[in-house]
């Protein structure tokens, strides 16, 4: 008896003590009782036994035998009792170790969920000292693919955990995007519509029906709001616009750079989505739209921060829209005739009147705009003089277009670039076919010598955005040349429409930026010039120059998407799946090792060998067909890398390397002379006086 | 595909030397001839300006010195000097993108022999056996005694220092290989007067990536035991295009030994400038005023920037790097313009729209390859002898070439 009691858990030992109650009580009937209250039934037995004990003394006096043996048993209980009350100690003691135990296993829990905390602390405090707070490139990629990927599955059933299932290539762009694109007219689309489209959709098919597990890990180890963010994003994802898709996509390949082109694409964007835009019944068309209209901003964000020109525009555009109901509203009551039918025509007038002043809006302050900034600039440009200016600008490419066809002014232009965006080479090539000969192209390193070796009349900058305090906001290192031009005594004129006007203010480029990705800085066809321009040394240049380019037009050719995830989210994904592909292989060659072993028979092996063959080529075809070999090159160029176990490519892994790449830098207001905007020219210490008396 | 160079700059300096060639019509020995030939052609052909290091330039000097040395033939003692005169004038003038160290090491040879023949005369003096110490007692006043050809000395003194058997040519040797220790050995002292111009924590900006002496101080810096550690941050800019690839070494170098690295593109020195302690520059060339050559592009900016921001530069070079040169005319004479082969990296690639090759013939493309830096934006100098304030300079050059 006493060896099941110990093997029983505590809860049956406190069964136990419940049903001593009751039987305490009831005194009758002990052999109905399970095995488990035989203690109180001895306990009984023990009291009757001492009566009869008692009675039976009496009987004793006549013989002694019997009290003897009496006695004996009360003995025997007695050591039964102490049994059981050790029984129910060691009980106790098992029931205290079990909640020990517990607690030490919830215990260690902690500490690992806390060492785990701190792991991610560290891991996002080793990199990055500087720009700690800012959204990285990383996480705005990571959630796109996500995003992006979760379109495609919702529309092309399932992406299958194992592998890709590709359909098509002929998602999203052939059909509605092309076609929305072509019969909105878009003035930047329109004439490299072709090529664009199919980029795009290579960018979104393949890439977007791809969660490699490292964009997974990315989102797992961020913070929580980014994938409540996600979340969010993830439910509304179905109304997004196709226009808006394609300009997150162009905006992310930075095939459209620059404050004033985005902001312009925006509002052609915008223009196709307000005229497909039909407002849900039930709802007022203001209030529909401007809910609608900022979950496309949310997605737009996530290609890059909206600049200072689009942010102004879309504040512009949300509160246009609330005016537009109400006035609209106002309108009818005051035209009191045949109110119905005005009604139901509002919904199409008003939308129409929302085109109509996204058209005015764009004109007034973007285009009207650079014109009249062109026209008061236009003295600045000396006729037989030399004009430095930096990066992209397109005020300034209209400047020159003005300066060099209306005003037949000779000039020098001197186009200053920097990595990794290049900038300079586009505005050179667009100067270039304006007919402008006296071009000269340098990088940002040389700029101090240009300054020093040549004579130069005044830099001409755009700009980014002009912060309240007078500070310039522009593509990195135009603050650099502005310096060196202040040293050298030389007037730095910047050209800006009033649309970028800002009332932020910020005294250091480090604490509100953009970051970009800092992969861009160590792309692989560099890693190629740089490798042929070493062996050039040794032989012959020409030959080699021209390798060079027939080189970079291979790069050309294989895509945007590479360009925009060069960084390996695709070979990722490809390797990862070999990665698996091999260690399917790996178990099944064990399998079947054992299998040999154990039967020896070769027959089993064979067919084994031959699945996991057939089903690892397969997939490879899969994989091929559907790159159009794109991902062979890029495997080989991962090979490759890796081989190089110290090249900087994998920087990432470096805890102690880190590679920054921010967009713009402030250039301080002491270095410009002059601020030319549509109101006129200014000194920068007057922003707020723009801002304040002709912004509203 | 062709572009106009700006290299035009670079044959300026060429001028001068020619006439110098043709004043003296230096030649040698034949198989002497044919070394010094051999090592001006390699610096001469080498095509990439960036990958000499004065380091190994002035190693290599060294090492033609001695051979010069070892297979010269002389009489005389004054023979022999002005041989060296000879070699040195050949070198500065013939090395067309300029290496300062040649003409260095060649000049701190034959000051450092002045001086032992110097030590040598005195102490005959001191015996009191010759007093027609005229003419052997007044070697060579300044620079420009050393350069303009003498007078052949009387031929007593001659047959005096003949007579006494003073080794030249060991005595020389000698020198040579103090020399050569001393350029190998530069770190270490670098290191002790560096060390206490970092603190704890410091961000250093280091814009010349593909110093050795730079690095090395690093290193140093990271693993030294007999002081409190120091942690330090190191901004790297990537001087693109002439020594990105160099940059990327450099970054990796520093960030295996756990020393916290930060890679920056070159546009962004001015946006971080603020937050850093101070720029740490290697050089290639320090002059007698105490402004310096750098062997990469974009330190002149930086340096500005620095400036603005009020940061410390700090200069780390070998005394071998220090020249008796006065720079003038710096844009014409020192500074170097890019090779077509540097700036065939800064080609637009395609045309956007057509996809056809730009026509880019006539896009001037400017990339210099070294920089000047003012003595005026330079605070202090670290050399393996000391660190010297910048206007200090010309008394340094003073004790190491100039015999007083």
């Amino acid at each position: 008896m006493s060896e099941s009691t110990n093997t029983e858990t505590p809860s049956t030992v406190q069964e136990e003590i419940k049903e001593k109650e009751p039987v305490v009580s009831s005194n009758n009937e002990i052999s109905s009782e399970p095995p488990a209250g035989l203690s109180n039934k001895e306990l009984k037995e023990w009291k009757k036994k001492e009566k009869a004990a008692k009675r039976l003394a009496k009987k004793a006096q006549q013989s002694g035998q019997t009290v003897q043996e009496k006695e004996n048993e009360a003995i025997l209980l007695k050591e039964k009792k102490q049994q059981q009350k050790l029984l129910q100690i060691q009980q106790e003691k098992i029931r205290v170790q079990k909640q020990k135990i517990k607690q030490e296993q919830e215990a260690i829990a902690k500490k690992k969920k806390l060492e785990a905390q701190k792991e991610r602390m560290l891991n996002s405090s080793q990199k990055s000292n500087l720009f700690g707070h800012l959204e990285t490139a990383q996480e705005r990629k990571s959630s796109l693919l996500a995003l992006s990927s979760v379109i495609t599955s919702s529309k092309f059933g399932k992406i299958t955990a194992q592998g890709l299932a590709l359909p098509s290539l002929s998602y999203l762009s052939d059909k509605s995007i092309s076609h929305t694109v072509s019969s909105s007219s878009g003035k930047i689309t329109e004439h490299s519509d072709l090529n664009e489209s199919t980029n795009s959709a290579d960018y979104l098919v393949n890439l977007s029906t791809i969660l490699p597990s490292s964009v997974k890990k990315d989102l797992d180890t961020h913070t929580n709001e980014l994938s409540s963010q996600l979340k969010d994003l993830i439910i509304t994802i179905d109304i997004i616009h196709p226009s808006v898709l394609k300009l997150t996509d162009s905006y992310a390949s930075y095939k459209i750079v620059g404050s004033t082109p985005r902001c312009l694409a925006l509002i052609d964007a915008f223009k196709d989505l307000v005229l497909d835009y039909t407002t849900p019944p039930g709802t007022v068309l203001n209030r529909s739209l401007t809910q609608y209209l900022s979950h496309q901003i949310d997605f737009l964000i996530k290609s890059r921060p909206l600049s200072v020109s689009m942010g102004n525009f879309i504040r512009w555009f949300k509160q246009r829209i609330s005016v537009l109901g109400i006035t609209g509203d106002k309108d009818n009551e005051k035209s009191n005739s045949s109110k119905n039918l005005k009604r139901k025509k509002t919904e199409d007038e008003l939308k129409e009147e929302l085109i109509e002043d996204m058209e005015t809006f764009k004109n007034e302050k973007i285009l009207v705009a650079q014109q009249v900034i062109v026209n008061t600039a236009s003295q600045h440009v000396p006729d037989g003089g030399c004009v430095i200016t930096y990066g992209y600008s397109q005020v300034l490419f209209e400047l020159f277009k003005h300066a060099k066809l209306t005003e037949k002014k000779n000039f020098k232009i001197i186009v200053i670039d920097s990595r990794p965006l290049f900038e300079g080479k586009r505005f050179v090539e667009d100067l270039q076919e304006l007919g402008f000969t006296d071009v000269i192209y340098s990088l940002i390193t040389s700029v101090a010598y240009i300054f020093d070796t040549m004579s130069i009349d005044c830099v001409l900058l755009g700009a980014h955005s002009i912060l309240s305090n007078g500070f310039l906001n522009s593509r990195v290192g135009s603050a650099s040349l502005s310096m060196t031009a202040k040293y050298h005594n030389i007037p730095v004129i910047v050209c800006c429409e009033a649309l970028k006007f800002t009332n932020r203010v910020q005294l250091d480029s480090l604490t509100f930026n953009e970051l970009a990705d800092p992969n861009d800085l160590i792309d692989k066809s560099e890693e190629d010039s740089v490798s042929i321009f070493n062996n050039a040394g040794s032989s012959d240049g020409h030959v080699l120059d021209d390798s060079n380019l027939i080189n970079n037009s291979n790069d050309i050719q294989v895509g945007v998407c590479k360009n925009l995830y060069k960084n390996n989210l695709l070979e990722q994904f490809v390797s990862e799946r070999e990665y698996h592909l091999k260690e399917q292989q790996l178990k099944k060659d064990e399998l079947n090792q054992l299998n040999e072993k154990e039967n020896a028979k070769g027959s089993n092996q064979q067919n084994n060998n031959m699945s996991g063959n057939n089903s690892g080529s397969q997939q490879q075809n899969s994989n091929t067909s559907s790159h159009n070999g794109n991902s062979q090159a890029s495997l080989k160029s991962k090979s490759k890398k890796s081989k190089k176990n110290k090249s900087i490519s994998n920087w990432e892994n470096n805890a102690s390397l880190n590679i920054f790449n921010i967009m713009y830098d402030l250039t301080p207001p002491s270095y410009i002379s002059k601020i030319i905007t549509e109101y006129g020219a200014l000194p920068p210490q007057s922003v707020p006086v723009i801002l304040r008396d002709y912004i509203k | 595909m062709s572009y106009v160079d700006t290299n035009s700059f670079a044959n300026v300096g060429n001028t001068s030397s020619s006439t110098f060639k043709k004043q003296h019509e230096i030649s040698f020995e034949p198989e002497i001839n044919e070394m010094i030939n051999n090592f001006l052609q390699t610096l001469k052909t080498n095509s990439q300006p960036t990958s000499r290091s004065s380091y190994t330039v002035s190693l290599e000097t060294l090492n033609v010195l001695k051979k010069f040395i070892g297979f010269m033939k002389f009489h005389t003692t004054e023979e022999f000097m002005n041989n060296l005169k000879k070699l040195d004038l050949l070198m500065e003038g013939n090395i067309k993108p300029k290496e300062f160290c040649c003409g260095n090491m060649i000049r701190r040879v034959i000051f450092m022999l002045r001086e032992e023949i110097n030590n040598y005369n005195n102490s005959l003096k001191q015996t009191g056996d010759i007093d027609e110490d005229t003419a052997n007692s007044k070697p060579v006043g300044s620079m420009f005694d050393l350069l303009a050809r003498l007078p052949k000395e009387q031929p007593q003194v001659n047959s005096n220092t003949k007579s006494k058997k003073f080794e030249i040519r060991a005595t020389a040797i000698n020198i040579i290989r103090e020399l050569t220790d001393e350029v190998k050995n530069i770190d270490e002292q670098i290191f002790q007067i560096g060390i206490d111009l970092i603190h704890d924590n410091e961000i250093l900006l280091i814009p010349t990536p593909d110093s050795k002496t730079i690095l090395n101080f690093l290193i140093n810096v990271k693993k030294d035991k007999n002081w409190k550690k120091r942690n330090f941050t190191c901004i790297i800019t990537e001087s693109y295009p002439n020594n990105l690839q160099k940059a990327q070494k450099f970054a990796l170098k520093l960030s295996d030994l756990g020393i916290d690295t930060i890679i920056i593109p070159d546009s962004m020195v001015f946006a971080v400038m603020n937050k850093i302690g101070k720029v740490v520059i290697g050089c290639k060339q320090i002059f007698s005023n105490g402004s310096a050559i750098v062997s990469s592009t974009g330190v002149q900016t930086v340096v500005q920037c620095a400036k603005e921001f009020r940061v410390p530069i700090i200069v780390m070079a070998g005394l071998y790097k220090l020249s008796s040169i006065s720079p003038f005319d710096i844009k014409e004479n020192y500074l170097e313009v890019g090779g077509s082969k540097l700036t065939g990296n800064l080609l637009p690639k395609q045309h956007k729209v057509t996809g056809h090759e730009g026509d880019y013939s006539r896009l001037m493309m400017v990339n210099n390859i070294n920089d000047f830096i003012a003595a005026e934006f330079i605070d202090i100098i670290i050399t393996n002898t000391g660190a010297y304030s910048p206007s200090f300079m010309y008394r340094v050059v003073a004790d190491n070439y100039e015999y007083s």
